[in-house]
Formats: C-alpha cells, sequence, structure tokens
C-alpha cells in the first residue's frame, strides 16, 4: 500500500486518492452493504477496513494509515445513540474531536481526516458520504505530509 | 528555602521514627553544579542527605508506579505488604501523584506526600527560572499529608496565548515547525522515561505486535512515536515539563501539547486538577459533547 505515486508517474491516467475507509460493523458497514445492494454508485476510492465499533478505532490507526500512503482517513460509527456497544462511539466521540483538532494545529490539511456517523439505513448517504470525502481529498492532491518515504 | 530544606529533613526524620514511611523519595545533592539528584531513602539517619532548592527538577511521582507493581508472590505465600511510600514534592508533582492516585497506579493509604514551597526550578544553564515556571498555574501543592510551611509562587490563571498565536499560522509553516522540532528527536526515549504518566510495563514504541513505530531511522517514525505518545498523555499532561528538560536535543512540542490541553477546556470543560474528582477525559462522556466536527453529506457546505 505504498501508494506514493505522484501524478505524472501514472502515466495518461489522472490521480486517483487513496482512502481508507474505518467503518463500524453494526451500522456504517452495514450501510455500505445497502449502498452496494441498492446498485447506487459511488467512487471507487474507499478501501474498507470493517472495525467491531468506532471505538475501537486508536488514533495510531490513523496515523498508521497516513504513513503508509493513505491520501485521506475516514472513519464512521453509529450514529450517537444508536451504538450497538451502548457508548462505544460517544467514548470515540472525545477522541475524534480531539484528534481532528490536532492533527489539524500540526499542520496536516483539514479533510484528509474525516469522521462521520452513518446508520445501516442511509445507503443513499453512504453514497453521497465517500463522494464528498473523495472530492475532498482530490482538491488536497496526494498525501505528503506524515508519509514513509523508505 | 534553606529553612524549607531542615524542615523537610526534620519532617523525614519524624515520619521515619513513627514508622509512617518505609521509605521516601526526594532529592540528594548531585554531582552537576545546578542540578540536585533524585534519591531513594530508607533510613532515618539519611534524611540529612537532603536537599530542597531551585534545582530540584525532576518529577518524583515518576517512581511511584515501580513500588506498587504487583509480581505474583512465591507459590504458597501471601503477597507481600505494599510499602508505605513518602514523596516529596512541587506543585506539578502533586498533580502527577493525584493522577496516578486514580488511574491506580499508587494506593494513596500507602502514600505520605510531603507539599514543599516551590519558587521555580532554575535553568541549570543559565541559572534563571524557567519561563514556564514563571507562568505556572499550580505551584502550591494541594491534596498532600504534610505541607512545609514556606513561600511559593503565586498562581498564574493558566494562560493559552502561545498555541493561540501558533494556530493562526498557515498550515504550511505549522506543519514545518513540527518537522524542524521532531527532525531534532533521537527517539532515545528520555522522555518516556523521565514521565510519571508513562507507566506502561510495554510501550506501543517498543511492541513488535503490532509494530507501530517502525525501527529504522524514518521521520514518519520518530513522528508517529511522539504524535502517539502526545496523544497518549491527553487530558494527562500535568505540564511537569520534565521531558522538555530530559531531552539531550532540545525538543519542544509544548506547542502541542498545550494544544490538547486547550482544546479539553474549550470542547469538554476539563482541566486536570489535585482531587480524586477529576474523571479521565478519554473515558468519559457527554450526551452534549460537541458533534460539530462530524463529515455530513446532506449538509450544505
Amino acid at each position: 500500500m505504498s501508494n506514493t505515486a505522484q501524478p505524472e508517474t501514472l502515466g495518461s491516467r489522472p490521480w486517483e486518492p487513496t482512502i481508507v475507509a474505518f467503518l463500524c460493523n453494526w451500522c456504517s458497514y452495514a450501510g455500505a452493504d445497502l449502498a452496494g445492494i441498492s446498485r447506487l454508485q459511488y467512487p471507487p476510492n474507499a478501501r474498507v477496513v470493517r472495525v467491531p465499533c468506532s471505538g475501537r478505532i486508536n488514533p495510531l490507526h490513523i496515523l498508521r494509515a497516513l504513513q503508509e500512503g493513505a491520501d485521506g482517513v475516514l472513519v464512521s460509527g453509529c450514529h450517537p445513540g444508536d451504538c450497538h456497544y451502548i457508548s462505544g462511539n460517544l467514548v470515540a466521540r472525545r477522541k475524534f474531536a480531539l484528534m481532528k483538532r490536532f492533527i489539524e494545529h500540526i499542520g496536516v490539511e483539514p479533510g484528509r481526516v474525516q469522521f462521520s456517523w452513518m446508520s445501516a439505513a442511509e445507503g443513499p448517504r453512504f453514497a453521497a458520504l465517500i463522494k464528498q470525502v473523495t472530492d475532498d481529498v482530490k482538491q488536497l492532491g496526494p498525501a505528503t505530509r506524515l508519509v514513509k518515504k523508505m | 528555602m534553606q529553612n524549607a530544606q531542615q524542615q523537610l529533613r526534620d519532617t523525614v526524620r519524624k515520619l521515619f521514627a513513627d514508622k509512617k514511611i518505609d521509605v521516601l523519595v526526594g532529592f540528594e545533592k548531585g554531582a552537576v553544579p545546578g542540578r540536585s539528584r533524585p534519591c531513594i531513602i530508607r533510613k532515618a539517619e539519611d534524611a540529612d542527605r537532603l536537599v530542597w532548592d531551585n534545582t530540584c527538577s525532576n518529577n518524583l511521582a515518576v517512581y511511584l508506579a515501580d513500588f506498587y507493581r504487583k509480581k505474583p508472590p512465591p507459590k504458597g505465600q501471601p503477597p507481600p505488604p505494599s510499602p508505605k511510600v513518602g514523596i516529596v514534592v512541587k506543585g506539578c508533582d502533586a498533580l502527577s501523584v493525584a493522577l496516578l492516585v486514580r488511574e491506580n497506579q499508587a494506593p494513596r493509604d500507602c502514600l505520605v506526600v510531603i507539599g514543599m514551597p516551590c519558587q521555580g526550578i532554575a535553568d541549570p544553564a543559565t541559572g534563571q527560572t524557567f519561563p514556564s515556571c514563571l507562568a505556572c498555574a499550580n505551584p502550591v501543592a494541594e491534596g498532600t499529608d504534610v505541607t512545609v510551611p514556606g513561600e511559593s509562587r503565586k498562581p498564574v490563571p493558566a494562560s493559552y496565548r502561545a498555541v493561540e498565536e501558533f494556530e493562526k499560522k498557515p498550515a504550511a509553516e505549522r506543519w514545518q515547525r513540527f518537522h524542524d522540532e521532531i527532525a531534532k528527536c533521537i527517539r532515545c526515549y528520555a522522555c518516556r522515561e523521565v514521565c510519571p504518566n508513562c507507566y506502561c510495563k510495554e510501550c506501543f514504541a517498543e511492541k513488535t505486535n503490532p509494530r507501530w513505530i517502525g525501527v529504522g531511522n524514518d521521520r514518519s517514525d520518530t513522528m508517529l512515536y511522539q504524535l502517539g505518545r502526545m496523544f497518549h498523555q491527553a487530558g494527562r499532561c500535568v505540564g511537569c515539563d520534565a521531558c522538555v528538560r530530559a531531552c539531550p536535543m532540545g525538543v519542544d512540542l509544548r506547542t502541542f501539547t498545550r494544544k490538547l490541553a486547550k482544546d479539553a477546556k474549550e470542547l469538554f470543560d476539563f482541566e486536570i486538577g489535585f482531587g480524586p474528582e477529576t474523571e479521565a477525559l478519554l473515558s468519559t462522556f457527554k450526551d452534549a459533547d460537541s458533534n460539530d466536527f462530524i463529515t455530513d453529506p446532506e449538509k450544505e457546505k
């Protein structure tokens, strides 16, 4: 996954961002499933990693994804109040709020790392989310900060 | 301060005589001018070695967790009783002790916390008091068992001015600053070793499964180490600056650690305190916590 390829090395094909999407098993992943079953079209840039709960996400997961060459990271869990584990996403919400501000504070572009809530019934909304995140990251261009060079 | 030192020695002698403590963590005269050395004493006679002045820079709470690390007792024997530990603290160290007690790393009833008057720590290089000590919000130790009388510095209300100024800079400039600080780091882990909050038996930096941090000298690995450590200190850092003083390369990431403290205050009205009522920032939540940072594709941008 060491996708450090710059636009010109891809020949005539335009550069496409790689987005690592951490989706919680109970809502967001099922939402992605629904989008698929409903045959909704959305950009193929997201690489989905299924996690048991958004509370499982360690800030290091996000940093590691950026280090290994992801151009963007999306974390999505159940809506607050709908967590399968009652409060997993509420605990995660504090972490995410701090994390998002912190990572922008050190100079990583806003929009590289995004967080969202998505229910299992929101197939069209999931497709819209992936489209929006992909567009945001496309505008930012390939990730250069935090990327491992060796 | 001479007076405080004498009183400290008398207090410690009495504590040993009354069998209130088995061991004491304090400072003795160091080999390098301008620096005192942490010492652990176990006898009343050794109390005369103790020193108290503005060269006592280390955060002594770093030794506490080791006294209470549970080892399985030999087969068929009851576990040995927990030692009663006396510890000499400044305001910042007292915050660390309180944090370790809250995180169950040291039983409060086994500790005798000796609060000292603190006028700020002197930089061994210049003899001047550290600027961060001049801006200290908690110079007076609270929640102590014994308080050695003396005049402490007046508390200054916590200010995040430096962080606010840094926030206004463009992202590229902020990244450059972060990059330049990290470029100095040789990953000796001195910052972790002197930090009382870093009591994990196995640090994520040395884990091999998963290997979070590569063993090479790629800068991104150093960044991940420092970011991970800073994030582990979110809502826990007491701002004692032991890590900054211990760093042999002069890495100073306080602009970033303070950012986490500032956000914790802004977003969750969280401030670290001396009492047992301070909650753990990242393992508690409120229903009303902010959702503003969430990406909502249905919301108009």
